[in-house]
């Protein structure tokens, strides 16, 4: 049943991408994708792309710029994905294709972006939702580094400061001491 | 500035050299976690903070213990040390957990267990500091504070086991005796989250060790002024009318 799902969900993918993209930008598009450059790249799935196993193979990603990339999957490629009723999954492509397929087919109807992880033209990982919006995340990351930076040097401050102003203290009340007792006879 | 003994200034190099190891590990080392990205590096600040400031806690109970115990003011000094770093660790450990929980789960607060618990954990530090600060000074203080730096040491193994307990947005332990293990945090990012751990329980010794010896220092001026106090009255004439003025009597330290 599942197989049947995913081959209508394939074909219907192959009819609707000329549905959704006038003929001439889609024959553009897909001669011009390249194919990506190592590190992280970000964007939506526009274009799936399976064998005669219907077995993804690859796939590809629109990025913000407009630029259409090209990557391929292998079974060590992780997935972290969310559907719609928030349900997340996380596995590899050799551990599940068919759900892998079912996945990357649903972001691509959501027009959900992912962040994608490429070495070598292989995607090695392809995330959603926290990694889309990386900005947003460092500036968390940024927050919390600088909090517990700030919050050690400021105590840290203090009680160097206080340390400081008791010596003194010490050394002024032992000098007051002495010379008391001096005056006392209690020390010669 | 006073000059540091050796040994702290050795601790303090160890600090700082473990404090840019692990630095190097969190942001150049160690791989971005895939289901949350580069957030997820909040993990070795707020992981260790959190465990750290579990330790104080225990460190406060067994200081408080052994006050009960033997009535030497050090354990004393001890348990105020660690009630002081304590809530600095708590309050940083609650910032950062909020700072994380907001991209990840969407909100900066949820009312689960081990939050809830963990709230609880620093609003114990502060009791133990507030009582410090407001009760008359001397042995009935340090006696009713060991009482409560021992109860709230309670709170310890709930924060570890909520999150097995009860309904939770926290993961399950992945160390200690609940550990699962199947447990994600291997390899690299269980290797960098040992090293932070270690990091910071240096960077902890070291502030509560500065702590104690301001608490030291704090009772050093408490007996000299209690020594001036009792010396006999002194002539108009007297060298100590030239002496530096002393700004007041401290209470006892909080």
């Amino acid at each position: 049943m599942r197989e049947i799902i995913v081959s209508l969900l394939v074909v219907l993918t192959a009819f609707s991408i000329p549905l959704a993209i006038p003929g001439e930008v889609k024959a553009q598009s897909v001669a011009s994708s390249s194919t990506a450059a190592d590190g992280n790249t970000n964007g939506v799935i526009t274009v799936i792309q399976v064998d005669q196993d219907t077995k993804l193979v690859g796939f590809v990603l629109s990025t913000k710029d407009g630029e259409l990339v090209e990557m391929s999957v292998n079974d060590s490629t992780s997935f972290g994905l969310e559907n719609t009723s928030g349900d997340r999954w996380v596995s590899e492509f050799g551990a599940d294709p068919a759900e892998s397929l079912l996945r990357i087919t649903d972001q691509r109807e959501r027009f959900a972006p992912v962040t994608v992880t490429v070495k070598d033209g292989i995607a090695t990982a392809v995330v959603d939702r926290e990694q889309g919006d990386l900005e947003r995340n460092l500036g968390f990351l940024f927050a919390i580094y600088l909090v517990t930076w700030a919050g050690f040097f400021a105590y840290i401050f203090i009680v160097s400061r206080k340390q400081n102003d008791l010596s003194r203290e010490i050394n002024t009340l032992k000098g007051q001491v002495l010379g008391s007792e001096h005056e006392s006879g209690l020390v010669d | 500035m006073t000059a540091l003994p050796k040994i702290r200034l050795i601790w303090l190099g160890v600090t700082a050299a473990l404090m840019t190891l692990t630095l190097w590990m969190i942001f150049l080392w160690v791989p971005t976690e895939i289901n949350q990205g580069n957030i997820q590096r909040s993990l070795y600040f707020h992981v260790p903070v959190a465990w750290v400031a579990m330790v104080a806690i225990v460190l406060i109970a067994v200081a408080s213990v052994a006050y009960l115990k033997t009535r030497d003011e050090k354990w004393d000094r001890l348990a105020v040390a660690g009630a002081e770093t304590g809530v600095i660790f708590a309050a940083l450990m609650l910032i950062t957990g909020m700072l994380w929980a907001k991209p990840v789960w969407g909100v900066w607060w949820t009312g689960e267990a081990k939050l809830t618990t963990t709230l609880i954990l620093f609003f114990i530090y502060v009791a133990y500091l507030m009582f410090r600060a407001y009760f008359p000074p001397g042995e009935q203080r340090r006696r009713l504070a060991a009482i409560i730096g021992v109860i709230g040491a309670i709170d310890t193994p709930i924060i570890y086991y909520g999150a097995q307990l009860w309904e939770r947005a926290h993961p399950s332990a992945v160390v200690g005796p609940l550990s699962e293990s199947d447990s994600s945090l291997d390899g690299p990012i269980g290797l960098t989250l040992m090293v932070a751990t270690l990091t910071f329980s240096v960077l902890f010794v070291y502030i509560a060790s500065e702590r104690y010896r301001l608490r030291k220092q704090e009772d050093e001026v408490t007996s000299l002024l209690r020594a001036i106090s009792l010396q006999p009255p002194r002539t108009p004439s007297s060298s100590m009318d030239n002496a530096e003025p002393i700004s007041s009597v401290p209470a006892e330290g909080a």
